[in-house]
């Protein structure tokens, strides 16, 4: 009986991940204008961002807002090393130096609450554009960097907005899966036990502390890889693309999405970076009104915009949540 | 699971029908251009000021016959003043193929989106003024194009005035730390050094800075004779009633460029901007605006800045090239736009003689400008750095 | 230099401490932390400029009418909404939804009011005064005075009324205060308004050096969170040297190591109290 469920569970994980990475480079066969793939790779960029988040805080219940430093890293990291190393092998690196720095950063602090957690992570996200305004002669300062390539295989080169999506995509694909077959792991379903009762899961042996450093390394690390896409995409990178601001946002984009869901964060991504193409008739009040949202669905609510699609599903299907992590 | 994927495909479907539901399409009769500006965020006021001066040509232009008989129409797209959002909204305008892009004001931001403007062919005036972008043109085929003096340019004819009329010889810098400050701080070191001027010490503000106290301490301990402040205008606002406070105007003249002395300077400094000089490309004070100053002055009861007039200029230098080239030929515009001087003879709209060299940068008069009594009040001129290339226009 | 430079540190630092005690005060009542506390001080900085720009109110009445009215939105309304909402399910998802309402304000500033940074007169006239090398304006004592009498008048408030010494039981234990009889909710509701108090005096002491501005607060909040942090988040005393010790770093900071990145040191105190003494300088322990 269970070898039975374990064949289905395959089969059904290989349909839906084909599906999903169907999905993911759809945009580049059907979409013509540029303007569309550019929105398309950065929602993609979004997911990964806002992935590595809601491990870190919708399974760990930490509150990070360094990701905007994280990114910055990655981002500085492809566009300085990536003429010599090359885009293939920078992108990675710029993921494993964020890991290792979320490691550093996550360590010492995890261990103070919430709160002062999100401070720490503040202060890292301020430390990091200053050293990035800062250090001209490394970083190119508020000047930036021009000229970011795109990346090639051999001869082929992704110049095209839409070669590009397709790199964008299978980056997002990969990690997305990563994180989908981690969280369905043993290792995953500790984080669930932790986020139902920490004290239970504590006494049932799992060491909290290196679970949440885990998660908060991992989040650390897609932001990194989510940074070294931003550069080709953009073609050009600065500074304030990595300011303060950003963190908050990619924090609302996870609630917003629902917290703690694996879907809800794509969601998330997903209402962050096209719903303001969609509302173009309110674009002014667009901002104002994710703002008001994020407070309503924070009170109302609690498990995010995701479970509007559940309700949804339910009224379609007549079945239970639509959740892909069980 | 099969439902799933249904559902997630329809979910997808309706998302992609969203999205494909665009863009505007030229009509025969009509000339489009966008206007890419800072409409929100930091950049909020500046941005309008630049769209508010194009709209303005723009009505000026339509009610006396269009360009070449078609009527000028805009859309305008909101930058956010962040430069990713910049990319994002030139991406935008380029899909409804407009012939050209004016703005942003941001020197990031215009940086940032310039070179996809130069793939897709489409030129674009900027109100940045940042030395970068002539470089970052294509040397043979420039396709973005300043409205003002380069900050290099600016500070290499404001150099002399300094050496020879403030007779300055060591000198404090106060720069914001963005693009704007950075540059400008480069180049005064550039020019002023070989010239004998020391420059005694540079200090970086943050932008939005409020205190400046450790930074004014230094300043006046610092043995200068003239402070220069590279600021924007809300932190040259801040810090000039903090530099009366510590009695630094009494010990050193005050100078500046452009942006602290513009209304929205004055605004926040009130009595304190009283005596400080400067250097500045267009302003209220310049008499050859002044039609334009009275006209922005009837509508919306304030002083423009700079930003407005180099967004009225550039419209009226758009229609004079077209009308050159007797056609709406985007290569051709650019040819045109090559060392090629615009008399004030020839076309009244661009108000002052300019002329654009090769690069896409711009040379003509600039003014001196001293605070009295909380207004601008015009002190000198000063004449375009090559007076050669303006023969023409005699 | 050194007495110009305690002198304005105290000024500043004295807005700040302001703004650290209103954040010590929501967590001893509430164990929440509040987010929006800069765009807390915005918004009473709107208030007096609509009042008094727009209204055209007389000066002192401006002010008065912009601390009723603040207390009424940030206090009374803030904790009957957002407060009785959120505050079961823990200082998370508050967190999260002040982060939320500070874009809400902003944006809603820029949007609606002005993106533009605004003039506004300070309370007193501006002298200039000497004090041996120093040069400083009238306007820095009075920010160290009015800041001063105010943290007297909320110490005598804790120490000595009966509502001050029931705030006190709820911060130190509130199911005990709670079994005692006290009402915890009426306390939380007059620390938020207390706290919205503090935040529109400290709007009137920056408003002339800060200019009023739809983002005037994102420095100011941060700075205040800092200063509680450093000097202690449950302790009204510990918030008040935390304000004290960020203004003076800042500009000693820029005036003795580094322009470019002042923002910064005063960061690498804060991470170093995080992670030596997590409860602040002057801080309890105390268990969570």
């Amino acid at each position: 009986m269970d070898k039975i469920n374990q064949g289905m569970r395959w089969q059904k994980m290989v349909a839906g991940s084909l599906c999903g990475l169907v999905l993911l480079i759809l945009p580049s066969v059907i979409f013509k204008s540029q303007y569309f793939l550019y929105l398309s790779s950065l929602a993609c960029i979004y997911m990964i961002v806002s992935c590595g988040l809601n491990i870190t805080m919708g399974y760990a219940g930490q509150i990070s807002l360094a990701q905007a430093g994280f990114l910055g890293i990655g981002a500085y990291t492809g566009a300085l090393l990536g003429s010599t190393l090359g885009f293939w092998v920078t992108l990675p690196l710029g993921g494993l130096i964020a890991f290792v720095i979320g490691l550093g950063l996550g360590f010492p602090s995890l261990r103070v609450k919430t709160h002062f957690l999100a401070m720490v992570t503040i202060g890292f996200t301020v430390i990091v554009y200053l050293v990035l305004m800062n250090e001209q002669q490394w970083t190119g300062g508020p000047y930036g960097i021009f000229n970011i390539k795109k990346p090639s295989i051999g001869p082929f080169a992704f110049t095209s907005p839409a070669a590009y999506h397709i790199v964008v995509a299978v980056v997002t694909f990969i990690l997305l899966f990563f994180a989908f077959w981690a969280l369905n792991s043993p290792w995953g379903r500790a984080f669930k036990a932790i986020r139902e009762n920490e004290g239970r899961a504590e006494m049932l042996g799992v060491s909290i502390r290196n679970y949440k450093l885990m998660a908060f390394a991992i989040g650390a690390g897609y932001a990194g890889v989510a940074g070294g896409l931003i550069g080709p995409l953009f073609g050009y990178i600065d500074p304030t693309m990595f300011a303060l601001g950003f963190s908050f946002l990619f924090l609302l984009m996870v609630v917003v999405g629902g917290l703690g869901r694996f879907e809800g964060a794509l969601l998330g991504a997903i209402i962050v970076a096209i719903l303001p193409e969609t509302l173009r008739f309110a674009e002014q009040y667009y901002p104002i009104i994710f703002a008001l949202a994020a407070v309503l669905i924070m009170i109302f609510m609690p498990k995010g915009s995701v479970s509007f699609v559940d309700w949804v599903y339910k009224k379609l299907t007549g079945k239970e949540e639509l959740q892909l992590t069980k | 699971m099969v439902r799933k994927i249904w559902l997630v495909s329809f979910l997808a479907i309706v998302a992609c029908t969203f999205l494909l539901s665009s863009p505007v399409s030229a009509q025969q009769d009509k000339v489009t251009l966008a206007i890419v500006a800072e409409q929100s965020g930091g950049g909020a006021v500046v941005g309008e000021r630049w769209t508010r001066g194009v709209q303005m040509a723009g009505d000026e232009i339509n009610a006396s016959g269009g360009i070449l008989g078609k009527k000028v129409e805009f859309f305008i797209i909101d930058t956010k003043t962040e430069a990713p959002v910049a990319v994002a909204a030139v991406r935008k305008a380029i899909a409804s193929n407009p012939f050209a892009v004016m703005g942003p004001v941001y020197s990031g931001s215009s940086i940032a989106c310039m070179g996809l403007l130069a793939e897709a062919g489409i030129p674009q005036f900027v109100a940045s003024e940042s030395p970068n972008i002539a470089t970052k043109n294509d040397p043979k085929n420039p396709n973005t194009f300043l409205s003002s003096l380069n900050v290099d340019l600016s500070v290499q004819k404001v150099a002399n005035w300094i050496t020879d009329v403030l007779k300055t010889k060591k000198m404090a810098i106060l720069w914001v730390n963005n693009e704007f400050g950075r540059s400008g701080k480069d180049a005064l070191k550039k020019v002023l050094t070989p010239k004998g001027v020391e420059i005694v010490i540079d200090l970086a503000a943050e932008l939005g800075q409020s205190s400046f106290t450790g930074e004014l301490a230094r300043v006046k301990s610092s043995g200068a004779d003239t402070l220069f402040v590279y600021m924007n205008e809300e932190e040259s606002g801040k810090v000039l009633p903090q530099i009366r406070e510590m009695g630094i105007d009494k010990q050193m003249k005050i100078i500046g460029e452009t942006t602290i002395l513009t209304e929205d300077t004055l605004r926040l400094a009130k009595d304190a901007a009283n005596g400080v000089q400067g250097h500045v490309g267009l302003s209220p004070a310049a008499a050859p605006l002044k039609p334009v100053t009275d006209k922005y002055f009837a509508k919306y009861k304030e002083y423009p800045d700079h930003n407005f007039y180099k967004g009225y200029i550039s419209m009226y230098v758009l229609k004079a090239a077209v009308e050159d080239n007797k056609s709406f030929d985007q290569q051709k515009f650019r040819d045109r736009m090559k060392n090629r001087v615009f008399c004030r003879k020839d076309y009244p709209g661009i108000l002052m003689d300019v002329y654009y060299d090769g690069k896409g940068d711009i040379d003509r008069q600039t003014f001196l400008i001293k605070i009295e009594n909380q207004k601008q009040t015009m002190s000198g001129i000063l004449q375009p750095m090559n007076p050669g290339n303006f023969a023409g226009c005699k | 230099m050194i007495e110009q430079l305690l002198i304005k540190g105290l000024s500043l630092g004295a807005i700040y401490a302001m703004i650290a005690i209103g954040f010590c005060l929501l967590w001893q009542s509430s164990r929440l932390v509040n987010f929006a506390e800069g765009e807390f001080v915005t918004i009473p900085a709107f208030l007096m400029v609509f009042f008094y720009s727009v209204l055209k109110l007389p000066f002192a009445p401006a002010i008065i009418a912009a601390i009723i009215v603040s207390a009424f939105l940030l206090g009374f309304v803030m904790k009957k909404t957002l407060v009785d909402a959120l505050i079961a399910r823990g200082n998370t998802p508050f967190v999260v939804t002040t982060i939320a309402l500070g874009f809400l304000v902003r944006d809603s500033l820029t949007v609606f009011a002005t993106p533009e940074a605004l003039h506004f007169p300070s309370m007193i006239p501006q002298t200039p005064l000497q004090f041996g090398g120093a040069m400083f304006s009238s306007l820095d004592l009075w920010n160290i005075f009015v800041a001063a009498v105010v943290i007297v008048c909320l110490h005598l408030f804790i120490r000595k009324t009966k509502q001050g010494k029931a705030l006190q039981a709820v911060a130190q234990n509130r199911e005990a205060a709670g079994i005692m009889g006290i009402d915890v909710q009426k306390m939380i509701l007059m620390a938020f308004v207390i706290n919205a108090v503090l935040v529109a005096f400290s709007a009137s002491l920056a408003a002339p050096i800060y200019m009023v501005k739809y983002d005037m607060g994102n420095e100011l909040g941060l700075k205040a969170f800092y200063a509680a942090i450093i000097g202690g988040f449950n302790q009204v005393k510990g918030a008040l040297l935390g304000g004290l010790l960020v203004g003076l770093i800042e500009i000693f900071t820029a005036a003795y190591i580094s322009t470019q990145y002042k923002s910064g040191f005063v960061l690498i105190v804060l991470i170093a109290v995080i992670l030596f003494k997590p409860e602040g300088i002057l801080g309890t322990k105390e268990q969570l």
